[in-house]
């Protein structure tokens, strides 16, 4: 399997939660969706990087309660 | 989530309550008799991190305010999944105004610079840290025994629970952008139709505005090769004059100095010569033979002779020298006179072959046909200009005189005729080249404006279909987006039934001491239980009340640690809330002894109940007193 379908950019372990759960999914996914004709795998990157942010509600705890 | 201590102060029958000390993991029994202030603890955790009881919604707050006091006020203090610890305050008056503070504690001791206040700011970060709001909450960490039923299979909160909460909501807003990019697409098509037309209505000939500033640049050049050619001959004409007088006056000067150098150099050698002999060799000129011219008074004078005959042969010698020199230097001087009368015999060919040539052989047939057809041009440049030439007789003599002027042979007269000659038709042919250079000059204006204009057309097409590609590509993504979530929501749904089915498994043979063993729960969360007496799965209408709510139990207890776990809490407490009301004291103490154990996950489980069994393994008791308004643990 080529390093592109490894997704080897999504970082599983920064993740948590939902989130974490969908790339770990999305690792398991490509490999039967590459199988098919019509796979783009840079729409399916964009997606699955659409899908992580939005998914993906870790917030800088540090940051929201550092003063101004 | 856990919770390390609890403060209250005037909130429901406590005047003030202090739990501290909470284990992390453990058992905390809180028990007492009826409306000693049991759910009330319960009902403070609630009302701290969501603003509201089981019982009580936003809008009767101000019943949670201890009987006469003005306000009641909650503190909370918890540690969530990353080992943040955070003190969370909620305070609401007797008019129903709540204010909320939370603040993080630092990891050394003290508090984070900033802390948030306000319910809307507060709630926002707090679902956040904490992972579930309050519908996720009293579904799952805070479970009331007469609320332990069947789950709703399409709930908000068992998707949550699944970890497919937020697929719903994701698709949903993709589905919106698909329906905006779709009409963005649907309006900008008929625009990139209407400018196609456009653009293939100016018909622009990519090649033809080049061709045209290429061939009025052609002009430019014509024209400036004539006026250069004009200026030479201008200052050459002139030039070739008075060189002509000066070539001639350094020839002759040339031609008799070099007689000069031939008259000298004989004297000079003779008379050399002859002081020679008369110095080394003496009696030579005794010599009869050689006193041919008897010379018998000067032979013998042989001092006379060296008197003169020196200086003689000197002054021979330095006029020979001088000579030599004045005819090299106007020998130099005609090199350059015949080097500038060669520059002014070729300008004169180069114009003899400009003047007689048609501008037509140097510009494009197409430029050339513009020209004739455009009515804008001046006629009669184009007849003198573009296609004739000056009659060849008026220059005919021109290469002659070329030819002679090289070594000013040619007359100055005649020269200055051709000049004039060739000025005058340089000058016209200007002006004819001039007036065509003004009317490409049009053409070339003409042909930029349209070529503009398609240039703006274009890039408003390429700007069009940018549009129609990025809609469509967002569409795909979206597209791509949706399909994902919806093949990982059926793996989600699929592993959280697989996961609360283990986990049921797990626990329901501790709760019913090893009665009943397995589950079965369907994608609409029917339950079954099997049972090893009939040797099958049992409904669960078909099993007693009790047994239900021990199922029941274990479900819960299950999807709460599922919920746990999809919202990265790796430790999270539970708040039970008389959950034995229906269990016989067998399998009361069985759960209780199995609750501390069954999960990785729950590991800090708040169990209420009037009584427990005496011999209880618990981590932490609180007893709530019937006769007091406080309580301090």
């Amino acid at each position: 399997m080529s390093a592109e379908l490894e997704l080897r950019w999504l970082k599983t372990e920064r993740l948590s939660g939902t989130a974490k759960r969908f790339a770990e999914f999305c690792k398991d996914d490509i490999k039967k969706q590459s199988q098919q004709s019509d796979f783009d795998l840079p729409v399916y990157q964009d997606a699955i990087k659409q899908v992580v942010e939005n998914l993906d509600d870790s917030i800088a705890i540090g940051e929201i309660f550092d003063a101004d | 989530m856990l919770i390390n201590s609890l403060f209250a102060e005037n909130f429901r029958k406590y005047s003030k309550l202090e739990v501290t000390d909470i284990p992390a993991n453990g058992t905390i029994i809180v028990s007492g008799k009826n409306e000693s202030g049991k759910t009330s603890i319960g009902e403070a955790i609630c009302f701290a991190l969501f603003g509201r009881t089981f019982s009580l919604d936003k809008n009767n707050l101000s019943k949670l305010v201890y009987w006469g006091a003005d306000a009641a006020e909650v503190r909370v203090n918890f540690t969530t999944a990353d080992d943040n610890n955070f003190n969370l305050y909620r305070s609401v008056d007797e008019k129903g105004n709540v204010k909320v503070k939370l603040e993080r504690l630092l990891l050394g001791g003290g508090r984070a610079p900033k802390a948030l206040e306000g319910e809307v700011e507060v709630s926002k970060v707090l679902n956040k840290v904490i992972g579930f709001d309050y519908d996720a909450f009293a579904n799952s960490f805070y479970l009331v025994q007469r609320e332990l039923t069947t789950p709703e299979p399409q709930s908000t909160t068992i998707k949550k629970m699944a970890g497919i909460g937020d697929y719903a909501a994701i698709s949903s807003e993709l589905d919106d952008d698909n329906t905006k990019n779709q009409d963005k697409i649907n309006t900008t098509k008929p625009e990139v139709v209407t400018t196609k037309s456009s653009l293939d209505a100016i018909k622009l000939d990519e090649s033809w505005l080049p061709e045209l500033v290429d061939a009025d640049q052609t002009l430019e050049n014509e024209k400036q090769q004539r006026q250069t050619l004009l200026t030479e001959l201008s200052e050459n004409e002139k030039q070739y004059a008075e060189n002509s007088t000066s070539f001639f006056g350094t020839r002759k000067k040339r031609g008799f100095f070099g007689f000069l150098s031939f008259l000298f150099f004989p004297i000079m050698l003779a008379s050399f010569l002859l002081w020679m002999v008369n110095y080394f060799r003496p009696k030579l000129l005794d010599n009869p033979l050689i006193n041919i011219f008897g010379l018998d008074e000067l032979a013998n004078t042989h001092s006379s002779i060296a008197t003169w005959v020196l200086p003689i042969s000197i002054i021979a010698g330095i006029g020979f020298l001088i000579s030599l020199i004045v005819r090299g230097k106007a020998k130099q001087v005609m090199h350059a006179l015949s080097g500038e009368a060669e520059g002014f015999s070729k300008t004169l060919q180069k114009s003899h072959g400009v003047v007689t040539s048609s501008v037509e052989s140097v510009l494009p047939e197409r430029v050339v046909s513009l020209m004739q057809n455009n009515t804008a041009t001046d006629k009669a440049a184009i007849d003198s200009t573009l296609f004739s030439v000056p009659p060849e007789e008026q220059f005919n003599n021109l290469d002659s005189l070329a030819e002679n002027a090289t070594a000013y042979e040619a007359d100055p007269e005649e020269i200055n005729a051709a000049v004039l000659r060739l000025s005058d038709t340089f000058n016209k042919q200007n002006t004819d080249i001039s007036s065509l250079s003004k009317s490409l000059s049009a053409d070339i204006e003409k042909e930029k404006k349209r070529s503009d204009g398609a240039g703006k057309l274009r890039a408003k097409l390429k700007s069009l279909n940018a549009v129609i590609d990025d809609s469509e590509r967002k569409i795909a993504v979206n597209n791509t987006s949706m399909g994902l979530m919806q093949r990982a929501a059926e793996d989600s749904i699929s592993l959280f039934n697989k996961n609360i089915t283990e986990l049921t498994a797990k626990s329901l043979p501790k709760f019913t001491e090893g009665r009943y063993k397995k589950v079965r729960v369907a994608d609409d969360f029917t339950v079954q239980v099997h049972s090893d007496e009939k040797r099958g799965y049992m409904d669960f209408d078909e099993i007693s009340s009790g047994t239900q709510r021990q199922i029941m139990l274990a479900l819960r207890l299950a999807m709460s640690e599922e919920l746990a776990k999809n919202t990265a809490n790796k430790q999270q407490f539970i708040f039970l809330d008389e959950p034995f009301a229906f269990f016989d004291p067998q399998r009361t103490q069985s759960t209780l002894n199995a609750l501390p154990n069954i999960s990785d996950v729950i590991t800090q489980v708040w169990i209420v109940a009037q009584e427990f069994p005496e011999d209880t393994k618990v981590d932490k008791v609180i007893n709530c007193p019937s006769d007091s308004a406080e309580l301090s643990v």
